[in-house]
């Protein structure tokens, strides 16, 4: 017999492993100069100057996001790697610890399941710029943890508190990025699903809340939307910037909105585009598919067709409304992924789909442990069936892990190298001068990057190519 | 009324589940973790597997085309001009000996050299009109663009060749 405390001590320790190896690789990524070391320079600064400023940004509403960079940064006490990474590693541990918590196994074929979800979770192409880049803190995966810890308190047995803490966390995410509305869709979901740990009053609470913020954002402070025509976007085989979009879809933008929300919804589901991009598609097309396209494709797409082979089989129950945990997780993950896709309308990018990711690679963790449960008891035909798919399932993810792993190696030694140039960088910038302050914070960060040991050892190409893009 | 059912579904933490398909779903994903743990373990142990060597000299690393490299060793008061012995992956089996600055020319590393101007690396006329000629060798159309932009007069590419050559006995 194994315990359920047996079952859950694997579970746990399986996501700590997998914590304990990115970041390690994550300990070796010094700073990057790209999105980061700007970013600390507008830090210098009183925190009242720092966040109002970004309430006064156009197109965006993120204090949070910057007091929160504010608050690390004056924390740090000039050791900014330490603590920057440090809270990136944070992150990655506690996301994967709620994600086993949100699974709950207690049971041998849920365990069974734990490790090909935690694979599907960090080699999933929606959670790999979570960790390959930072801002310096990623912002996204700050979002994908409000959303797992969304999630455990939906999950959790009713409690005053729970609701207190639901509109808390809902208030720092919506602040951080506008993805943190997918807080408060998780709280809806869960309620319409039967989930109790969010109260109808604490629900009520949060939407109160949403429409606060909706209000604050689009009456008061009038920041609006970023606007479509922004920056470079994804269409069909390749990128356009603005003024290309402008020419093609200036008549009709809801056809590039709808294009938008379908391909982030695909993304998730069928690695496939990628950033807005039929990138499998084109290469497949010119007769050199790209194999780790293929296999990123391959591996999300199996994961999606055992989701919907797990949803066909729980028809029944769900038409009736008897739902039990593994259903729940799932019809969450279909809320998150329309409402995070919607989010997508005017850009998409991988990561900004990492919520629907995270609850992807659960309801992959959820329907691995039913096709596991009923072979117990299935004819031979079927758990032969359930063997290959299984032994698929988990080759591919398992390659993808390894994946991710040798992308954050080699990123270790990418962003040593943008500090041995980031003098050019800078010119491209258009920043020709520094104060002595931020030329001393550049030589202080370049330095860093430059002697942090140990530095990654670059991997032989073909590990790389087997492996990345 | 929705409900949350524990279902046929919740059964005892010991359920019996056929080994094969245990293997299945686990083992691929294990080996996989197992791997990514032994190159951590292999890595921490300063012997990290499936890896290029490091560079041991700034020639190296220029030849390698690691920037951080060269840079940490400029800072550390190495001469990008001295010749050192390259291993003969990074070049070529028959140039052995070169700068850092000539093992950034071989290596094609256009922004590299443009790293080591910025440090000071090259400087004077001869040098630029040497680092061009042998841009010329390598057929590297950039830097020879970026270090005489009329082209490469009076480069004696045998003669030049055979210096590099000789270095190396």
């Amino acid at each position: 017999m194994t315990s359920g405390r047996a079952v859950a001590g694997f579970s746990y320790a399986c996501a700590l492993l997998t914590a304990a190896t990115l970041g390690y690789c994550l300990l070796r990524i010094p700073i990057q100069v790209t999105d980061s070391f700007l970013n600390i320079l507008t830090l210098d600064r009183p925190f009242g100057a720092v966040v109002s400023e970004a309430l006064r940004e156009r197109g965006y509403l993120r204090p949070g996001l910057w007091a929160g960079l504010k608050v690390v940064f004056d924390l740090s006490g000039g050791s900014y790697f330490e603590w920057f990474r440090g809270v990136h590693v944070l992150q990655v541990a506690l996301v994967l610890v709620l994600f086993v918590r949100l699974l709950q196994p207690r049971t041998r074929p849920a365990a069974v399941s734990v490790p090909l979800a935690i694979a599907a979770l960090v080699g999933s192409q929606t959670f790999a710029w979570t960790v390959l880049e930072a801002f310096p803190i990623n912002t996204f995966l700050t979002i994908v943890l409000c959303c797992a810890a969304a999630a455990s308190l939906a999950f959790a047995p009713h409690r005053w508190w729970v609701d207190a803490l639901a509109a808390a966390l809902f208030a720092a995410a919506v602040l951080t990025l506008e993805s943190g509305i997918l807080v408060w869709v998780i709280f809806a979901a869960g309620s319409l699903v039967g989930l109790k740990g969010v109260s109808r009053t604490g629900l009520a609470v949060s939407t109160l809340l949403l429409l606060l913020y909706l209000v604050v954002r689009f009456a008061v402070l009038q920041a609006g939307l970023p606007g479509w025509l922004d920056r470079e976007a994804g269409f069909g085989f390749q990128r356009y910037d603005g003024a290309r979009l402008q020419q093609m879809f200036g008549a009709a933008p809801f056809v590039f909105y709808g294009y938008n929300v379908v391909s982030a919804m695909l993304n998730v589901l069928t690695g496939e585009p990628r950033d807005g991009v039929w990138q499998l598609t084109r290469t497949a097309a010119a007769g050199e598919p790209d194999p780790v396209l293929l296999l990123q494709a391959a591996a999300s797409t199996a994961a999606t067709l055992v989701v919907g082979w797990y949803a066909w089989t729980r028809r029944r129950e769900w038409r009736a409304r008897r739902f039990d945990r593994g259903d729940q997780i799932v019809l969450v993950f279909a809320a998150v992924l329309g409402a995070n896709a919607a989010l997508c309308y005017a850009y998409t990018k991988d990561v900004i789909m990492s919520p629907a990711g995270f609850f992807h690679a659960a309801a992959v963790g959820v329907a691995g442990a039913h096709l596991v449960e009923r072979s117990a008891t299935a004819a031979r035909g079927a758990l032969v069936r359930a063997v290959l798919v299984g032994a698929v399932l988990s080759t591919l993810w398992g390659a993808r892990l390894i994946g991710i792993h040798v992308a954050l190696n080699q990123m270790g030694l990418e962003v040593r190298d943008q500090w041995a140039y980031v003098d050019e960088f800078l010119e491209r910038r258009n920043i020709r001068t520094l104060t002595p302050r931020q030329e001393a914070l550049k030589r202080q960060l370049q330095e860093d990057a430059l002697r942090r040991e140990p530095a990654p050892a670059p991997l032989r190409n073909e590990w790389v190519r087997a492996f990345t893009r | 009324m929705t409900g949350v059912s524990d279902g046929p579904r919740k059964r005892s933490a010991g359920a019996c589940v056929p080994r094969a398909i245990q293997w299945a779903f686990v083992a691929p994903v294990v080996a996989a973790s197992a791997l990514v743990v032994s190159f951590v373990a292999f890595d921490m142990a300063g012997a990290p597997p499936l890896s290029y060597r490091m560079p041991t000299n700034m020639a190296e690393a220029a030849g390698m085309g690691s920037g951080w490299e060269v840079l940490r060793r400029l800072r550390d008061g190495e001469d990008p001009n001295a010749v050192q012995p390259v291993g003969p992956d990074v070049i070529s089996s028959s140039i052995r000996r070169v700068s850092a600055v000539e093992a950034a020319v071989w290596g094609r590393r256009v922004q590299l050299l443009r790293l080591l101007e910025r440090e000071g690396a090259i400087q004077g006329d001869e040098t630029k009109r040497y680092l061009a000629c042998l841009a010329t060798i390598a057929r590297v159309p950039a830097i020879v663009e970026h270090f005489a932009p009329g082209g490469a007069s009076g480069c004696d590419e045998d003669r030049v060749l055979r210096q590099l050559e000789a270095r190396a006995r």
